[in-house]
This record gives C-alpha cells, sequence and structure tokens, in this order.
C-alpha cells in the first residue's frame, strides 16, 4: 500500500482515505478513524435514525 | 432533577455496556462507528429533557438490538447504592452533560464536518466509559468521575473553539474578550472545578449563546 505523507494527508477528504492507509489520531491520542459502513447499514441507520427523532422529539 | 440517578439512566449504562464490549473489540478492526455513539448522545440527552421514560425506553431497545455481539463480553456489576442516591459525586456531573449538549447542538448548527463532529463524539464516549468504570468499581469511582468531567469540559470548550473557528469575525469584533479567556483557560490549566465552570461561561458570552444551566 502507498504511504502517503503529511501534506498529502491534509490535503485529501477524510472519505477518500483508504482504510488501513494511516489511524487519524485527534490531539488527544484516541483513534477517531471512522468505520466504512456498507450500504445496508446506512439505510439501516436511517431507518434508525427517523425512529429515534420520533421517539425523542 | 435528578438525571444519572435514575433508573432510566440505568437502562442506559446496561445498552451502553453492550456498546463498550463491542467497540473495545472493533474499533481497531473496523473503525469506530461513531453513528451508535451519537444514537447514544440523543438518548442521553433524551434523559436530561421531558422526553417521556416509555419512549426513552423503547428508544434504547432499538439501539441494542443493533449492537452487534462482541467477541468480548466483560460483564459489569453496578453499584447501585451509588447509583441511585443523591449527594455523591455523580450529581457534579450533570452540569458538564447539561453544558455539553447545548455545546453539541450549537456546534451542529455550524458545522457539518464530520471529523470535527467525531472528535467531539470521542470526548463524550470517554466520558461515558470512565462513568461506567466509576459504578463499577467503588475503589476508582472518585478518579473516573472526575476524569469524565475533564472529558466533557474538554468537548464542551471543543464546541465552542470549533464555533469560532467557522465564525472568525466574532474574535476580531471582541478581541479584549477574547484574549481575555484564552489567558485565563491558560493559567487555569490543572486547577479547580469553579474556573473551568466560569471559563465555559466566558465562551458562551463570547458567543452569544444563553445559560441555561446555571
Amino acid at each position: 500500500m502507498r504511504r502517503l505523507n503529511i501534506r498529502q494527508m491534509k490535503s485529501m477528504k477524510i472519505s477518500s482515505i483508504k482504510k488501513g492507509s494511516f489511524l487519524k489520531r485527534s490531539g488527544r491520542g484516541s483513534i477517531v478513524e471512522e468505520k466504512k459502513y456498507s450500504n445496508l447499514e446506512i439505510s439501516r441507520y436511517r431507518r434508525i435514525e427517523k425512529e429515534l427523532d420520533a421517539l425523542l422529539k | 432533577m435528578p438525571y444519572l440517578n435514575s433508573k432510566v439512566f440505568y437502562e442506559f449504562l446496561k445498552v451502553y455496556s453492550k456498546f463498550f464490549n463491542y467497540d473495545i473489540y472493533c474499533s481497531l478492526i473496523e473503525g469506530r462507528n461513531f453513528t451508535i455513539i451519537d444514537f447514544l448522545r440523543k438518548i442521553l440527552t433524551a434523559i436530561f429533557s421531558n422526553v417521556k421514560k416509555e419512549n426513552i425506553l423503547k428508544a434504547l431497545k432499538t439501539i441494542e438490538k443493533d449492537i452487534p455481539k462482541s467477541e468480548i463480553n466483560i460483564v459489569f456489576t453496578f453499584h447501585s447504592h451509588i447509583l441511585f442516591s443523591r449527594g455523591h459525586k455523580l450529581d457534579e456531573l450533570e452540569f458538564y452533560f447539561i453544558e455539553f449538549f447545548n455545546a453539541y447542538e450549537k456546534l451542529i448548527e455550524n458545522t457539518h464536518e464530520k471529523t470535527k463532529i467525531n472528535n467531539i463524539l470521542v470526548e463524550f464516549n470517554n466520558a461515558l466509559s470512565h462513568i461506567f468504570f466509576a459504578l463499577e468499581n467503588t475503589n476508582t469511582f472518585t478518579s473516573n468521575i472526575n476524569k469524565a468531567k475533564s472529558h466533557l469540559y474538554r468537548a464542551i470548550l471543543d464546541c465552542y473553539k470549533e464555533i469560532l473557528i467557522e465564525n472568525s469575525n466574532l474574535i476580531k469584533q471582541n478581541q479584549y474578550q477574547y484574549i481575555k479567556i484564552r489567558k485565563k483557560e491558560a493559567l487555569n490549566i490543572g486547577k479547580n472545578e469553579d474556573n473551568k465552570k466560569e471559563i465555559i461561561k466566558e465562551y458562551k458570552i463570547l458567543l452569544g449563546i444563553k445559560s441555561q444551566s446555571s
């Protein structure tokens, strides 16, 4: 896998960075790389979000 | 209102327990599931609002069903005498939670940048994990509650700082006030809690946000 330097990473959108190319850390050391959701998960989460919004309004 | 000493918060912790086991196993393998962390934030915000208890319990059930089973299964036993009685340090966290929920809502009004929002959710998740272990092990209760407060404090300030970055004109217009707060913040690193509350208040004044929790 091609390794990216800091300047390249900064100029890229997070969504375009392939998993495993680096683990993004917040300033305090926590690993904050987000899970890549499948299409199925995305539609399920949208449904859950709607459900929660209706229940918790 | 006893938000954190409630049965519904106990139910919340049980669901968080499932998430904690899933997160500790999966976050390094497939990345962190910020969607579920944000759902948990929504539910906890509702616990601090006037939302019907039945609806909160239904929402918790929905989330619980959706959290995948984990290869790690740490079983937690909560010390209910601490959870259900006031006067413990747990009550002191309520101020920080209310401030956090308000700051987060303001942040969302100002940015949709995922990485910024995720950084804040990391702090929220860290705070929850400390509360969780505070109630699990009484020997570490005070230190874990203090750590939870620190994470929420960081999250609150980060929300306001991100809003300031998005609205840099506010800094130009109120430069004297801005310098005063930044200096105060720097000089108060590691100092007591009253200063933290004061700094939160001053950031809100700078941003023109009304205080609700004090």
